[in-house]
């Protein structure tokens, strides 16, 4: 019965890491909190995903990590959409203009990175590199509307 | 003795050395002199910089980076750009501007001639790739998507200026981050394509 659980231990341990257990958000986070500048805050993306990267290596899962990070940053960037959506000084048409914007972002995203994969190596790994990025990016973009210099 | 007559060659030869330099500077090549930016040059001074980068990132770097100069001078030369600064930002943004928007039709057009020399070879020469006359239409597409989310986001500039209180970023120099960025992308994918 040890034996039996020791063995059972002992293959959960040597299972190989999935992107998810390793994947720690926080050296993207605390990037975010420290940074000053919108130059520098463009430099936080993707600061996780590199460190999860490094330490799984393989294209899938460098696909996985990349993928984990963006999730963060979506949620990050619907959050904003929304106070900037809700401030009192914003107009129902600047409210209008900013979900067409929104809108026309994400058909851009979506098209531009189906195709880096179409094209590159096939592999998910540049998709999710490229949607990492894009959103990444849009996202300091955007919390740089609320940004109070 | 010897430290007098120093002093003397010295203050003998100092005004002359002044009136030479004073000449040097006069007659110089403009070039050997540090340039001013001026809306005139601000757009072959960004084709330059464009030119010289061999990196995406260094091409990247070009766009806008002599604006800061270019508004300087010209509110130092008129005192009406001084006391409505919208309208400086607004003159040198848009004349490097026309540089960046026939970068980006000039890249276009580069990376889609490279493309269509693959043509349908590219399915023999890189089997797990679709051949050119699938991929462009997805980049035709993806290129008209870029034009339509840069002009929705530049019309939106009004909202950032709204909620921060802060100095509305004017349209030309909206479109001017956005073209130029887009250049060096394209000019990334020529290379790719290469």
């Amino acid at each position: 019965m040890r034996f039996a659980r020791a063995l059972a231990l002992a293959l959960l341990m040597a299972r190989p890491a999935a992107a998810q257990e390793v994947f720690d958000i926080s050296a993207t986070e605390t990037c975010m909190n420290e940074a000053i500048s919108f130059e520098e805050r463009q430099y936080c993306v993707g600061a996780s995903a590199r460190i999860c990267m490094e330490y799984l290596g393989g294209s899938e899962a460098m696909a996985r990590c990349a993928a984990e990070e963006t999730a963060w940053w979506m949620a990050r960037m619907d959050v904003t959409l929304g106070r900037i959506a809700t401030a009192e000084n914003v107009s129902a048409a600047q409210g209008e203009a900013l979900a067409r914007m929104q809108a026309a972002w994400l058909g851009y995203r979506d098209e531009s990175c189906a195709f880096e994969q179409a094209f590159g190596s096939g592999e998910a790994a540049s998709e999710s590199e490229c949607l990492l990025w894009k959103t990444g990016d849009q996202a300091v973009l955007l919390e740089d509307y609320i940004i109070e210099d | 003795m010897e430290n007098r007559k120093t002093e003397y060659k010295a203050g003998f030869f100092a005004p002359a050395r002044n009136l030479l330099l004073a000449f040097a500077v006069l007659f110089a090549p403009s070039q050997m002199l540090a340039q001013e930016v001026t809306p005139d040059n601000i757009a072959s001074i960004a084709a330059a910089c464009y030119e010289a980068a061999g990196t995406a990132e260094g091409k990247r770097a070009c766009v806008g980076a002599e604006q800061p100069a270019c508004q300087a001078w010209l509110k130092a030369a008129d005192p009406a750009y001084a006391e409505v600064p919208t309208e400086a930002v607004r003159l040198c943004a848009g004349v490097e501007f026309s540089f960046w928007e026939g970068a980006v039709d000039r890249e276009w057009g580069y990376a889609m001639g490279v493309l269509d020399a693959l043509d349908v070879s590219l399915l023999e020469t890189v089997p797990d790739s679709p051949p050119s006359y699938f991929v462009r239409p997805r980049l035709e597409e993806s290129q008209r998507l870029w034009r339509g989310y840069v002009e929705e986001f530049c019309s939106a500039t009004s909202i950032s200026a709204t909620i921060s209180r802060r100095v509305e970023t004017i349209n030309p120099d909206c479109r001017l981050a956005k073209y130029g960025a887009r250049a060096a992308e394209l000019w990334q994918l020529g290379a790719m394509f290469e």
